[in-house]
């Protein structure tokens, strides 16, 4: 009886014309979306390589290591191939760092800085594209599929028959799934048959892997949307009433929750601006070298007649003195920075979890690795390597200083430590997907099992 | 066979919709219920059909109670609504194979679907024509090929005439003859008197969710049906 069911639903939806529409919508919008992207990346890649090329020629031409270390040079986050799919935060944080001498190594120079026509209206991407299109096409298509069938009175002619309640509601679920995911997954397949055979995309094991994983989240969001119409179809008695309270459901999971979690988030764990945070330190600075001044001048009061040699060994011990207790307090203010942000992401991460849209952003994200945390790896990375580059280069400077002939020499930078960035690995990215997965699972489980108790209840007159 | 004995509907908000309706349609008879709107005809349908649940009573169909085991009374009855709205994008074959095989019938072939449609007096043309292109003639005809096909031994007809113009009336009504032939036991919800004249062996006329009068067709021959029918009406005005 179920197949019967599924044939039906297949057979009805493959000769609607809404069908029609989403498979040419969709086919258009995916592989547009595809399109852009593998444009992005491979001028990504480009900029990434030429970029990369010109520092180590500004490196090599450096006199000597301090001079490196003092005008410092970039080191750039590498492109990740599956931003094909999922732009993520990539295009609003920093595409490099600085590492410089008395400088925090930050991210700079967002894409969105340097093309601020992309940021009017954010990136069109995978991720984007089912997001609205997808889920708004999973509800237009499930709006009527119980209310819509009382309406047209084939409810009853359906019911009439010896077939129970959970045999119709399964067969719709699955068929009209069936219906929803061919024009979806058609266009997705043909997406990924032409990057498997663009030689500039070449995706190792684990990335298509990853990929999988991004479609797995998809059709997971799409299946939320696709019964959460059915469940609403199957408690309201009109065609109409259904829609309605579909698409006040749709604008707050895909509007309201994210929007309102960052809101939240800001309120309830302020952080300081980056201008307020560079004033805070500033403000720090100067009141450290005021009272170095009056250190000074204190010391030169009380040790008349001033001698060269004691005072530049005092203004020495001072300053080294001064100069730890700004860099410990500019650690402490990004450290409360640094958690508070942290803070945010968490109460941003516990509260937009009731979306659906939320779920897939984060877990896609985590699974092209374009999202926060892997910005925030890059920024851990770039600081233990500049940790690293300063004790090269100290150890670098004495040693080509202890020679006056080495020092007229070209300065061989062939032993500076490489900058070598290792994004998130696989089952690192999946733990943290995990709990998104798991809403949306649970989300699924829910609604399945609320629009079979739905219909059974369901008056057919 | 169908049964209904002390059958009670009283709804939620209060409406008592059937008071202890008790009738009885026999192999090969044909019972027509006359009433006003909301006199409870079709809630007597519902309940036959499982629709909804009985406050009091027990609908019989087969001998087998319809509220303990609707799947299995289900098996043994074929119901044609007032509009038989079936699906607007299929033609009338594909709808008739869907609800064919919902009601068990899953060996048939285009041309027992073609003969049956034949039978019912479809043009042939109409066949393979989409169901949201047939006029409402050619819906009831088709509504009644699905409860022919499915060949289950009791009908259920709810206003199956009204709408239709006199000539696809009187078409119908032959099929129905034809099915009574067959052995089928009929149960028909109409306003028809005319069409309940013709083919009925008892008709009971309900008021207000109550069986006020049954007559055998000896009886209703004898008596002037129509008028009697408006008295009951009148009553109820009154």
């Amino acid at each position: 009886m179920t197949r019967e069911i599924i044939i039906k639903e297949l057979r009805e939806y493959f000769y609607s014309t809404k069908f029609v529409v989403t498979f040419l919508l969709s086919s258009l919008l995916l592989l547009v979306s595809m399109y852009v992207g593998i444009g992005k990346y491979l001028e990504e890649e480009m900029e990434y390589n030429s970029a990369q090329f010109l520092e180590s020629e500004m490196i090599e031409s450096q006199p000597d290591p301090s001079s490196l270390a003092l005008y410092g040079f970039k080191v750039y986050k590498p492109p990740q191939i599956l931003s094909i799919f999922v732009d993520g935060v990539k295009d609003a944080v920093g595409r490099y760092a600085e590492i410089k001498s008395n400088n925090d190594p930050r991210m700079l120079d967002s894409t969105f800085n340097s093309k601020p026509l992309r940021s009017i209206f954010g990136n069109f991407d995978l991720i984007l594209v089912a997001k609205f299109l997808l889920s708004l096409t999973a509800i237009l298509f499930t709006y009527n599929a119980i209310s819509g069938e009382k309406e047209r009175g084939t409810l009853k002619a359906i019911v009439s028959n010896h077939i129970p309640r959970y045999s119709i509601i399964c067969g719709k679920i699955l068929g009209g799934f069936l219906s929803l995911i061919i024009p979806l997954m058609i266009p997705l397949i043909i997406g990924l048959i032409v990057l498997s055979f663009n030689s500039n995309t070449i995706l190792s094991g684990e990335e298509w892997v990853r990929s999988a994983l991004i479609i797995v989240a998809i059709l997971a969001y799409v299946t939320v949307f696709y019964l959460l119409g059915i469940f609403i179809s199957s408690l309201t008695r009109s065609s109409i009433e259904s829609l309605f309270i579909l698409i006040l459901i749709w604008i707050v999971f895909i509007f309201i929750i994210p929007q309102g979690s960052v809101i939240v988030a800001e309120k309830t764990v302020p952080t300081r601006s980056v201008f307020a945070l560079n004033s805070l330190k500033q403000g720090i600075v100067q009141e450290k070298r005021a009272l170095r001044e009056e250190l000074m001048r204190k010391w030169i009061d009380e040790n008349k007649p001033v001698y060269m040699d004691d005072l530049n060994n005092y203004a020495r011990e001072v300053g080294q003195k001064i100069s730890n207790d700004i860099n410990t307090r500019f650690i402490e203010i990004d450290r409360d920075h640094w958690m508070n942000k942290r803070k945010q992401q968490t109460v941003i991460r516990i509260i937009s979890r009731f979306s659906p849209s939320s779920a897939l952003q984060f877990s896609t994200m985590s699974f092209a690795r374009t999202g926060i945390v892997e910005q925030e790896r890059f920024q851990t990375h770039v600081s233990e390597y500049k940790k690293n580059f300063e004790a090269w280069a100290k150890e670098k400077q004495q040693y080509v200083y202890s020679d006056p002939v080495r020092k007229k020499e070209k300065q061989d930078f062939s032993d500076m430590p490489k900058f070598d960035y290792t994004p998130e690995s696989l089952g690192e990215s999946v733990v943290r997907a995990l709990p998104d997965i798991a809403t949306m699972i649970l989300m699924i489980l829910f609604l399945t099992i609320g629009s079979v108790y739905a219909v059974n209840r369901y008056d057919v007159r | 066979m169908l049964q209904a004995v002390d059958l009670t509907k009283r709804y939620e908000d209060g409406l008592l919709a059937l008071d202890h309706l008790s009738l009885e349609v026999k192999e090969g008879g044909i019972f027509c219920l006359l009433g006003a709107n909301g006199a409870g005809k079709t809630t007597t349908i519902n309940l036959f059909l499982n629709f909804i649940d009985p406050t009091d009573g027990t609908a019989f169909i087969e001998g087998i109670d319809v509220t303990k085991d609707p799947l299995e009374a289900k098996k043994y009855v074929s119901y044609v609504s007032e509009n038989v709205m079936l699906y607007g994008n299929f033609t009338a074959r594909q709808n008739l194979d869907f609800f064919a095989k919902l009601g068990g019938k899953t060996n048939l072939t285009k041309d027992d679907y073609y003969m049956h449609m034949r039978k019912v007096g479809l043009q042939e043309e109409a066949f393979e024509m989409r169901l949201k292109n047939f006029s409402k003639g050619m819906r009831q005809k088709l509504g009644i090929t699905i409860a022919i096909i499915k060949d289950a031994p009791n009908i259920l007809l709810d206003e199956p005439t009204s709408g239709l113009d006199p000539k696809a009336a009187a078409e119908f009504v032959k099929i129905l003859k034809g099915l009574r032939e067959q052995g089928k036991s009929i149960l028909m919800c109409t306003h028809d008197i005319f069409r309940a004249k013709d083919i009925a062996d008892h008709v009971g006329i309900m008021k207000e969710g109550r069986l006020v009068m049954v007559r055998s067709r000896e009886e209703f021959l004898e008596d002037d049906l129509e008028k009697i029918y408006l008295e009951y009406m009148q009553e109820a005005v009154v």
